[in-house]
């Protein structure tokens, strides 16, 4: 049915010529200029009086001084890029051995653990967890901040599988050990092929979740751990408009790295050019 | 015969599961087990330390705390307001998510919507908020633009959409930065258990294409994504940053309130942060408790 569908919404779109396909390109162009517009557009200048619609003495300054002067960005950044990293694997490799022990438990327990993050306040958490990380020589370290993040993304990304753990996986799973599949033969032949769509999206989510912490890295960190977080949070909360649409650009843009080839790989650009060369001739 | 031969399958079964539960299930209830006696810790710790028993400045035992804090109405209006923001954002999230599934169900995938909400998950929740603010504050963009057209005389003419009593800017963040992740989520779903086969198999059986989506298709779409919806819901209860750019002195929403009390300005306030907290640990746990055990009744 869905099929028809489709071929039925195709032909319309072939039909029609400006259809859906183009509603939904504005679609895409309007959500980037809402979102990097504005940003962009107070970056480049020196204040924003109203009605003013551009910045009152439009220019790089900002830039300038952020690229030129040692700011100290590119090792904060560094040391950010590798606790996302290091953060995202782990997370996504405890959150699908957990989730799987969730889901095979009887007991509403063990799968009620995987909430507990989200219902213990961060900063009082974190606070807590000092105490903890400090009585083992932790606190303040990069191996603190990673297992403190640990603690909040390993259940997330345990979550994001969670409802891979439905009857027909346990079904595939009971017919590999039946027909005498070892622990590798179930996770390659009844677990990966499930497992292998949502990948993608645990590992962004939680190195996005690392990436952009700030509460647990100020407070666990104590000041030893330097992110580039921690950098453009305290120009959001200090700085002017156009220095905070500097830092929100800069904020934002791994995140955009990220998730940009998968949209584009979404998009498949390359055949829809091809699509489209091949239609001119 | 039939009840030996079931008797026989179900024998087989929970032997090829004992056989099956291998190492990695017991490594992840190990884990499990680890981060469930950790977050025990740490309440224990915001317990002891919210009567006193703990803490820097601590007196010794004591329910001064306890009594200040349920005396004043700022702690049930804030578990108030949370939840209802909560909610909403996850009502609106769902609506929007559901318009995303219900487009792929009826005209195939869409590349352009699906690259709109990878880009649009990219965008944090400190600069979604920051967004909202350059765009829907009284001397924002839509309000210079409303000027340049003639509709605007000053700022002031603009409607608080920003630190407004209804929380308008608090949901709108909340669901720009819910939405993605549950519509992806939502689509993961229909592709990997292949539920417009089952939409297909009603169709078949003589039902009408509407009432295959409405019947068969999104109830177990939904009921697929109950642990995501729950997500969702907690997490915009817990939402911290959007709150404190975008929402009112009074009331709070809880994080705001637990932060503002863990000794922003004074550690003796401390204990009264912890003692929000606990109440916020224990209407989590007694939420999640009650889904948990609703599924448990489904199943």
């Amino acid at each position: 049915m869905s099929d028809l569908c489709r071929q039925s919404a195709a032909s319309s779109n072939n039909r029609a010529g400006f259809g859906w396909r183009t509603v939904e390109y504005l679609l895409l162009c309007l959500t980037i200029a809402v979102v990097v517009g504005p940003l962009l557009l107070l970056s480049c200048g020196i204040g924003w009086s109203w009605p003013r619609l551009l910045p009152d003495r439009p220019g790089f300054m900002h830039w300038q001084t952020l690229l030129s002067s040692d700011t100290g960005l590119l090792p904060a950044m560094q040391t950010s890029v590798e606790l996302a990293c290091l953060t995202s694997i782990l997370a996504t490799t405890f959150g699908l051995i957990m989730s799987r022990a969730a889901a095979l438990s009887r007991t509403i327990t063990l799968r009620g653990i995987l909430f507990l993050p989200w219902i213990t306040s961060p900063v009082v958490a974190a606070i807590s967890l000092y105490h903890l990380l400090a009585g083992i020589q932790l606190a303040g370290s990069f191996a603190g901040v990673v297992i403190a993040q640990l603690a909040f993304a390993a259940p997330f990304a345990a979550l994001i599988f969670r409802d891979v753990w439905n009857q027909r996986t346990q079904e595939m799973i009971r017919l590999v050990a039946s027909l005498g599949g070892s622990t590798t033969a179930v996770w390659t032949h009844a677990i990966w092929p499930r497992v292998r769509r949502l990948l993608s999206l645990s590992l962004l989510q939680t190195a996005l979740f690392s990436w952009l912490d700030y509460g647990i890295v100020s407070v666990i960190g104590g000041g030893r751990v330097d992110t580039v977080t921690m950098r453009l949070f305290s120009l959001l909360r200090e700085a002017g408009l156009n220095q905070t649409a500097l830092a929100a650009i800069i904020l934002m843009s791994p995140a955009i790295a990220f998730s940009l080839p998968l949209a584009l790989q979404r998009m498949r650009l390359p055949a829809l050019l091809a699509l489209r060369s091949g239609d001119s001739e | 015969m039939k009840v030996s031969v079931s008797r026989y399958l179900k024998l087989l079964t929970s032997r090829v599961r004992q056989a099956a539960a291998p190492a990695d299930v017991l490594v992840g209830r190990l884990l499990l087990i680890g981060l469930g006696v950790l977050f025990l810790q740490l309440f224990l710790h915001g317990l002891s330390y919210s009567l006193g028993v703990t803490g820097l400045l601590s007196r010794g035992v004591t329910t001064e705390f306890w009594s200040a804090a349920l005396s004043t109405p700022a702690l049930p209006q804030s578990l108030l307001l949370s939840t209802l923001i909560a909610a909403a954002v996850t009502l609106l999230s769902l609506s929007g998510s559901l318009l995303m599934t219900a487009r792929r169900y009826c005209c195939g995938r869409s590349r352009c919507l699906e690259s709109a909400i990878w880009l649009s998950m990219a965008v944090p929740v400190i600069v979604a908020a920051t967004l909202i603010r350059f765009w829907l504050a009284p001397g924002g963009l839509i309000a210079r633009i409303l000027y340049h057209c003639g509709f605007l005389a000053s700022p002031a003419e603009f409607p608080a959409l920003i630190n407004d009593p209804y929380c308008i800017g608090i949901v709108l963040c909340g669901t720009f930065c819910s939405m993605p992740l549950l519509t992806l989520f939502q689509l993961r779903i229909q592709e990997t258990d292949g539920l417009h086969l089952y939409a297909h198999a009603a169709v078949q059986l003589g039902a009408s294409q509407l009432r295959a989506f409405t019947h068969v298709f999104l109830p177990m779409l939904i009921r697929r994504s109950r642990g995501m919806l729950l997500l969702t819901f907690l997490w915009n209860f817990s939402a911290w940053e959007a709150p404190l750019l975008l929402g009112r002195q009074s009331p709070r929403m809880i994080s705001v309130l637990i932060q503002k009390s863990s000794g922003e300005f004074s550690l003796a306030q401390r204990p009264l942060g912890f003692v929000f907290s606990t109440v916020y640990f224990l209407v989590g746990v007694l939420a999640i408790t009650i889904v948990s055990a609703k599924d448990r009744k489904h199943e």
